[in-house]
């Protein structure tokens, strides 16, 4: 099997499609939160091509449905972490954790702290 | 607002998305995209809601997004397959490439020449309404003379109403321009306010001078970084002027560098007011002080007619007793105009002021070599091609049994050609750049090759598409059409070489077999003049040309012959009036001879001029100083003189054609080549006119220490006019400059028929090589049966000879051809030989045949046992 490594954008994707939950994450939603989170505007194909890539790395599930007039009456798809997406995301939080805590004279963040 | 019908995204855009991405991925982004786009619209209003949709879409275009495409994978595995392919038949694919680049980087260096030369000054915008005038004279010889009379251009303009606006050019070379005593290597040029009206030189910023005044100067940009590397060159001041009344003008503008294929080149540009600065008080109203250098341009009106311009033109020279001060004999073209664009090729005037005249024999030259070039090079792309195609037939067949259709067999093999013609043009371009200094060089031009030209790329893409279509589409076809059975089993079917293989590769051969022809006629022909006899030495003759004000008399050369005869090194000292040898002369008798005038070329000379140029005398004597008649009463004829007008017992006697008082003839001189060796020897008279001045002076050295002689010369010169420069060359090196345009050819030549014979021969091993290759069992079948190399060689490389021997008849009318129209328009002619036939044949034959020779014996050194075996 491939191996599969997550961006840092890819991340922050599948942190954000948490957040939001099943039935509720979709690329306008994610984007938005994106948004919301970091400040800063996210580029819609950068966020439907990581998607893609995401779903492709089995970390993604996905369903259609809710289409509304808006899109033309076409389908959203809507995405939820999978047990692997969860598995990536808890890795990559534990590593980040071993190496922070491996750099000596750290002051702690404060958590309040933007 | 929300209702049943929302306003949709513009529908080509849709379309554009749905082309471009992945059905199943598009339905979601799509819907995405739409319910963004109905946002932006209420937030931000239509059009920029629009421009966002279409970079939402433009967007998409990423490696994960386009790799879920169809069409793109699609054309990944056709570029694979294509790789593979090539690399599987690597020979033949270089070769082709390699072939074609060449081919195409010689035709693109042609190309950048024969569009600067075809452009020639067509780069103003209505550059056919603009017209040079200039004025025709009968001094010595009907001429036609670029200069004018400075005060022309104002009355052009005053007088007819046709005429938008007229502006001079006056080229001043002796003036020098310094900046705080930094001396310019520039030359300057006055120009009248309308200049640039007419002309479109515009400034560094894209925009045209405006206004000229007084006591400004424009300069152009590549003399503004030479001499102010580092600093704004505007409203600094130079100074401009011959030395002691120099005049200061300060920069107000950086003009473009002149494009190079102007035929008006300028450094520094200042106004014509300061005319009668630097030519004297009366200049601008002198008709008859035509002095050299001052150019008349005018531009007509929109839609005016030229009908009455040439008699209005001839009243101003009537008025103003211009066609009488010149003598002009031309009574209808006193002032005769032509098309700005027809200068570049028309060398209609004695003294240009232009920048030097174009070549038209070597344009349309370079054209047919190139495109003959193209086309060697395109068949044995072509043969290629449809040689490969037998090994490709079963893959293709296999293709189609798994359901590939007609397009997409078509599709493929436009990629397979398409990879290589692309290949083919890129290294075209690194070619032809890497050759372009050496090219230039040859030509003596200053070409570039822009690949942003306008031209160029659309050519270059051009060119792709046709090359592609030409060698994709008739093997695509064939193949798209077959039956897929048929191409499986069957793979010698397609793989055998038809009529059109065979008609191209005896195109190739007779290019081949006419351009090294060519080669060797351009080649005996130069030869033979360089080896025919002049009649006269020019070997270790050194000359100087001067022009009429710095001219030395009788008397300042004979002080001349004085100082520097007795110098070992120096052989003899002459001088002449008349131009030097190989040019036109410079003065003419006009004689009358049964009831017709004849302008026959007359020479001032020296006493000892017969002497020195090693010219022989026939009959009768040479002037002598001590005979005071020889003076004003003598002249020495040629044998063509004698031969014109009927001559016999000339000697000591006055010919009736120089009436009653005329000079007699002393002596005859052998018909020595005074002019170039393109013009059959012309009568000539030679006469002494003492105590006037001369043109040129000529000095026979040895050449055995010619620095110290020239040094000694030099020093001479310098105490006798310390006012005037000494400049002395070569005399042969003079005459042989007069054959530079068939020198240039013989190299263009050269290049093209090496070019040429490599891709024929190559294309003719390639294409055996490969029927070969896929007769391969059919050889080991006629080995075991007892078959030699010879028979073999008879039964695969014979058909080749024959090619040879049918392009032959082809390439001896074409070379016949061009001896009879090139090398017949010399008067000294090279005979047409039959090693111009039999040479080319035989080199281009014997090769064929000793590398196709190479090609048999490799593949018979397989063992048969071995290739039959795998079935």
């Amino acid at each position: 099997m491939r191996r599969t490594n997550l961006g840092e954008f890819e991340e922050l994707v599948l942190l954000v499609v948490g957040v939001i939950g099943p039935d509720m994450a979709y690329g306008i939603t994610i984007k938005d939160e994106i948004s919301k989170y970091t400040g800063r505007s996210t580029s819609v194909g950068a966020l439907h091509s990581a998607l893609y890539r995401l779903e492709m790395k089995g970390f993604l599930e996905t369903h259609m449905g809710g289409a509304t007039n808006e899109r033309g009456g076409r389908r959203k798809k809507y995405y939820k972490l999978s047990a692997s997406g969860k598995a990536a995301l808890t890795n990559a939080k534990e590593l980040r954790n071993t190496l922070y805590e491996m750099i000596p004279n750290m002051i702690p963040l404060k958590s309040n702290e933007k | 607002m929300k209702n049943n019908h929302p306003p949709s995204p513009p529908k080509w855009i849709d379309s554009l998305l749905e082309f471009l991405y992945h059905p199943p991925l598009l339905e979601h982004i799509q819907g995405d995209l739409h319910e963004l786009y109905h946002r932006d619209l209420q937030n931000q209003g239509k059009l920029v809601a629009k421009s966002k949709y279409l970079f939402y879409v433009l967007d998409h275009l990423r490696p994960s997004m386009l790799g879920a495409n169809n069409i793109v994978a699609l054309l990944k595995n056709y570029i694979k397959v294509s790789a593979r392919f090539h690399k599987s038949n690597w020979g033949y694919s270089l070769l082709s490439v390699l072939g074609l680049s060449f081919a195409l980087g010689f035709c693109l260096l042609a190309y950048s020449y024969i569009i600067n030369e075809v452009f020639y000054d067509k780069f103003h915008h209505d550059h056919e309404r603009i017209y040079r005038v200039a004025v025709t004279a009968n001094f010595s010889g009907p001429e036609t003379w670029e200069m004018t009379p400075p005060p022309l251009a104002l009355a052009i303009k005053n007088t007819i109403p046709e005429v938008e606006a007229t502006t001079r050019l006056i080229k001043v070379n002796a003036l020098e321009v310094d900046k705080e005593n930094e001396l310019w290597e520039s030359s300057v040029s006055m120009v009248s306010a309308d200049f640039f009206k007419i002309f479109r030189f515009p400034l560094q910023n894209g925009q045209s001078p405006t206004v000229l005044e007084p006591n400004t100067a424009l300069i152009t940009k590549s003399t503004a970084d030479k001499y102010f590397p580092s600093e704004d060159p505007l409203g600094s001041t130079i100074s401009i002027g011959n030395g002691n009344a120099n005049m200061r003008f300060k920069v107000t503008g950086v003009l473009m560098d002149a494009p190079s294929n102007s035929s008006i080149q300028f450094q520094v540009v200042i106004p014509d007011h300061h005319l009668a600065h630097f030519y004297g008080d009366d200049a601008e109203t002198n008709w008859r002080g035509i002095k050299s250098g001052v150019v008349t341009f005018l531009k007509l009106k929109p839609g005016a007619s030229i009908k009455d311009l040439q008699n209005k033109l001839n009243k101003i020279a009537d008025n103003h007793g211009l066609s009488e001060f010149l003598r002009s004999t031309d009574l209808s073209h006193k002032l005769p105009i032509a098309k700005m664009a027809s200068l570049h090729f028309n060398n209609d005037t004695n003294l240009r002021l232009l920048e030097p005249p174009g070549n038209k024999t070597l344009v349309i030259i370079f054209s047919m070599a190139s495109i003959a070039v193209f086309l060697l090079a395109l068949f044995n792309f072509i043969n290629f091609s449809l040689g490969l195609l037998s090994n490709r037939t079963r893959e293709v067949g296999l293709r189609k049994v798994m359901g590939a259709n007609p397009t997409a067999v078509v599709f493929q093999s436009i990629i397979d050609s398409g990879m290589l013609v692309l290949t083919a043009i890129i290294l075209a371009v690194v070619l032809a750049q890497a050759a372009l200094p050496y090219f230039n060089t040859l030509l003596n031009q200053v070409l570039v090759i822009d690949l942003l030209d306008l031209v160029i790329l659309p050519t270059l893409g051009l060119l792709f598409v046709f090359a592609v279509l030409f060698t994709a589409a008739y093997p695509g076809f064939l193949m798209a059409s077959n039956k897929s059975v048929a191409l499986i089993e069957s793979s010698r079917q397609l793989g055998k070489q038809g009529l059109l293989s065979n008609i191209l590769l005896t195109t190739q051969f007779a290019i081949a077999l006419l351009f090294l022809s060519g080669w060797m006629i351009a080649n005996a022909q130069l030869a033979k003049m360089d080896s025919h006899q002049l009649g006269y030495n020019p070997s270790s003759v050194l000359y100087q040309e001067f022009e009429i004000r710095s001219a030395l008399d009788d008397k300042e050369v004979e002080q001349l012959r004085n100082a520097i005869l007795p110098l070992a090194a120096v052989d003899g000292v002459t001088s002449s009036r008349g131009a030097i040898f190989g040019d036109s002369p410079g003065s003419m008798w006009r004689l009358r001879f049964q009831d017709e005038t004849i302008n026959v070329a007359a020479i001032k000379v020296d006493y000892d001029f017969l002497d020195v140029m090693e010219i022989d005398l026939i009959e009768g004597r040479n002037f002598e100083k001590a005979n005071e008649a020889d003076g004003q009463g003598a002249v020495i004829v040629n044998q063509a003189f004698l031969e014109k007008f009927e001559i016999t017992d000339a000697l000591g006697k006055t010919p009736a054609i120089f009436g009653d008082n005329g000079p007699s003839i002393v002596g005859i001189v052998g018909d020595y080549h005074f002019q170039s060796l393109r013009k059959e020897v012309e009568p000539l008279i030679l006469n002494l006119r003492p105590n006037s001045k001369n043109s040129a002076i000529f000095v026979r050295v040895n050449r055995d220490d010619l620095p110290t002689t020239m040094a000694s010369i030099a020093s001479s010169w310098g105490e006798l006019f310390p006012n005037r420069g000494l400049d002395l060359k070569f005399l042969n090196e003079h005459i042989s400059r007069q054959y530079q345009q068939e020198t240039t050819l013989l190299t263009a030549i050269k290049y093209a028929s090496f070019l040429a014979i490599i891709l024929a021969i190559s294309g003719l091993v390639g294409l055996l090589s490969l029927a070969l290759r896929s007769n391969q069992k059919d050889i080991s079948l006629r080995q075991v049966l007892g078959a030699g190399l010879p028979q073999l060689y008879q039964t695969y490389g014979f058909r080749y000879l024959l090619i040879i021997t049918i392009a032959a008849p082809f390439a001896i009318a074409g070379s016949w051809l061009f001896y009879k129209t090139w090398s017949q328009s010399f008067y000294i002619n090279t005979n047409f030989e039959v090693g111009f036939i039999v040479v080319p044949i035989l080199v281009v034959g014997g090769l064929s045949i000793m590398l196709s020779g190479i090609q048999v014996f490799k593949i018979s050194r397989a063992n048969p046992s071995q290739v039959l075996g795998e079935e």
